[in-house]
């Protein structure tokens, strides 16, 4: 009991010291915003989650998507460059980037009872320089984590140099360096940002590898991108290539004698006002060590498939948003015991429905449904969860964000065939100046 | 032993509310938020109002409103401009709305430089219309022009606010087609945009 009251009063408290520390009016804001002397809304429809402009913007190479009327010349990417404003540091870069977390969390574990865990922390700092190189179509972006999960551990997630080409309408891109997913990759439905604190489980697919979609890759990227008039339609096709990833997604540093080559491609479709589908496959072929650490450790090179689709549609202006995904995921597999080589079969859905109120305030719920099969495994095992959650910015320029969410899940281990469920409520609250 | 289901739900329900009780303080903020730019849409012709309430719901999306209300550009330039917002990407905002908005901005444009030359010219008082039709006067403008019959009635102005824009009107007295017998008057900024309103009154 004095557990759980202290529970409810730290919540209260984590309420109540945000509620003092919002700033009416921010004081500085991100660097594209400063640089354009536009809100987050701009690209947005509520930070981070962006809109066909933010996807434009992304996809010229972090210049704004110009107006596109047929009555007018296209303009050509450098014209872009050459309409934009003189280069500063403070246009070109984000130096704080703070977030912090909270989090309740109860597991209970078939034939081990349950557990309670909560937390209080800085989840991550960071700073980001992006922009472009002054009088060219060259465009760079990096990230610095300093603190990362609470813990300081500084690292470079993303540095990545680019060239964009071609006109407003017919654009295309070239990357190299090392990139994460950034915030979107592809439309609404496929973006690995959720409002909901946890996004979809399948983007943090369960395979015998952990391979989660979001890797840190050293590669190349290409892309093209067509936008009609007035961007009523949008069409994109991006590709990319790149090694020297772990399975798990921690990167290969220095000499490991690890190994990992993907391909991603994904195509996108826009269609005004921001409903949009998205289709990507994933191949890659990735050293996977397993019981790492124990006497029986091995590894193997397993591939790892991923296909998927996903489809929002947005109903009215910024109303009510109806989003779903399916990825199919087909890994080679070795069972950890007997080595016996094997396949692991997972086949995930989620839908969700995103209500935005006004500007700068969203509900989201969303069912998540992941059934996976495994070699060896007695029978296909199914993990569900649930989620509703807020997303509300507070300031006009949309800067701060705060998420609160509260979900439920259950379901069977596919190999230990243990089930399990936890009830969570996580509340994230995010600075960007 | 308190229900653990309760607990949940009440920690939820909790933090919910405290989120909304937010927002609601945060509308009402952004609403008045205007950057010392003072608007009296209470005295607007209606359609104007309405253009109003459309352009401070589309047109703050992405920015502040204050360059738009401080700018000045003709009737043209500000069709234009708005044209040119509609068709950036996600700006939602029809052929309609873009029609209200714009007509509220040359409103807007043209009453407030009408007043700006109010105060410049020390404060003559009353409207840019009253300020106007002095302004018609002191430039002879009767000597050519009636209004309701006072005046040289060969080319009389009675409803010319509802045959021209404020940009036409501006270029038709500074510049008059080459054709026409209307000399250029050389009328400053402040004087013209007076001179405009009071035009734009004689419906
Ligand atoms: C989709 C986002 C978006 C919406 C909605 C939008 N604007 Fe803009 N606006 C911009 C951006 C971005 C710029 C700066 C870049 C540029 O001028 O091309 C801008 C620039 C401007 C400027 C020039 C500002 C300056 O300092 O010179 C004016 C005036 C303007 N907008 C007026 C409006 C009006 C009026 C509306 C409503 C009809 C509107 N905007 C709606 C994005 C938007
Ligand atoms: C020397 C005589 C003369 C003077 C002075 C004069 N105008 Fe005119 N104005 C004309 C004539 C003649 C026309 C008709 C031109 C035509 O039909 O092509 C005209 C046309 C106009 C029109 C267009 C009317 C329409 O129906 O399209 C406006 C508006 C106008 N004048 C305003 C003014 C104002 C305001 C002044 C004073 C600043 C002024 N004029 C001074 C002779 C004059």
């Amino acid at each position: 009991m004095i557990v759980r009251s202290h529970l409810v009063s730290i919540f209260c408290a984590t309420g109540a010291l945000v509620a003092v520390l919002m700033p009416r009016q921010a004081a500085a804001v991100p660097q594209y915003a400063r640089r354009f002397g536009i809100t987050c809304y701009a690209c947005h429809t509520i930070p981070p989650v962006l809109n066909e402009q933010g996807y434009m913007f992304q996809k010229l190479g972090h210049h704004l998507p110009p107006a596109l009327e047929v009555s007018r010349p296209v303009e050509r990417i450098i014209d872009l460059v050459r309409k934009e404003r003189e280069w500063t540091i403070a246009n070109n870069a984000s130096f704080a980037v703070s977030d912090f977390s909270y989090q309740a969390q109860k597991n209970t574990q078939q034939g081990q009872g349950s557990t309670s865990t909560s937390a209080i922390e800085v989840g991550a700092w960071n700073a980001y320089f992006g922009g472009w190189l002054p009088d060219t179509n060259f465009f760079y972006y990096s990230e610095f984590d300093i603190v990362t999960n609470g813990v300081t551990s500084p690292n470079m997630p993303n540095a990545h140099i680019g060239y964009v080409g071609g006109t407003a309408r017919n654009s295309w891109y070239g990357i190299v360096g090392r990139e994460h997913l950034e915030v979107s990759e592809g439309t609404r439905a496929s973006e690995v940002y959720s409002l909901l604190p946890n996004s979809p489980l399948i983007f943090e697919n369960q395979g015998p590898t952990n391979f989660i979609l979001d890797q840190s890759p050293v590669g190349a990227a290409v892309g093209y991108t067509w936008a009609s008039s007035m961007y009523k339609r949008i069409a994109s096709v991006n590709m990319k290539v790149t090694d020297g990833d772990n399975a798990d997604g921690s990167e290969i540093l220095g000499t490991s004698s690890k190994n990992g080559k993907d391909i991603w491609a994904d195509a996108d479709f826009w269609y005004a006002p921001e409903s949009g589908v998205s289709v990507i496959t994933y191949q890659g072929k990735k050293s996977q060590i397993q019981n790492l650490g124990l006497a029986n450790q091995f590894t193997y090179n397993a591939r790892i498939r991923r296909e998927g689709a996903f489809a929002n549609y947005m109903i009215g202006r910024d109303k009510v948003d109806l989003l779903g995904g399916y990825l199919h995921g087909d890994d080679d597999w070795q069972d950890p015991t007997t080595q016996a080589p094997g396949t692991y079969l997972t086949n995930g859905g989620f839908g969700e429905a995103d209500y935005y109120i006004w500007r700068g305030l969203a509900l989201a719920s969303r069912y998540d449904r992941l059934r996976q099969d495994v070699t060896g495994g007695l029978h296909p095992t199914t993990l569900e969860q649930w989620q509703v959650g807020a997303e509300k910015a507070f300031t006009p320029m949309g800067n701060v964000v705060g998420r609160i969410a509260g979900g439920n899940s259950h379901g069977v281990d596919p190999v230990a065939l243990t089930g399990s469920a936890s009830r969570t409520i996580e509340a994230d609250i995010q600075f960007n100046f | 032993m308190m229900n653990q289901n309760v607990l949940w739900r009440v920690l939820l329900t909790a933090s919910l509310s405290a989120l909304l009780a937010g927002a609601t303080s945060a509308v009402a903020q952004v609403g008045t938020h205007e950057d010392n730019v003072k608007l009296d849409v209470g005295s607007y012709p209606v359609d104007i109002q309405h253009g109003y309430k459309l352009f401070a719901s589309k047109c703050s999306e992405c920015h502040s409103l204050t360059p738009s209300l401080k700018q000045s550009r003709s009737a043209e330039g500000w069709a234009q401009e708005v044209r040119r917002m509609q068709a950036m990407a996600s700006s939602h905002i029809n052929d309609r709305e873009a029609h209200l908005i714009t007509n509220f901005l040359v409103y807007v444009d043209v009453h407030r430089s009408a007043a700006a030359g109010d105060t410049a010219s020390g404060g003559a008082g009353g409207s840019p219309e009253q300020a106007g039709k002095q302004t018609f006067d002191s430039y002879g403008c009767s000597s050519c022009h009636s209004v309701g019959g006072a005046g040289n009635t060969s080319a009389p102005l009675d409803g010319i606010g509802s045959k021209e824009t404020a940009d036409a009107l501006k270029k038709l007295i500074t510049s008059p087609p080459s054709e026409s017998s209307m000399p250029a008057m050389d009328v400053p900024a402040k004087d013209l945009n007076n001179l405009v309103a009071y035009l734009l009154s004689l419906k």
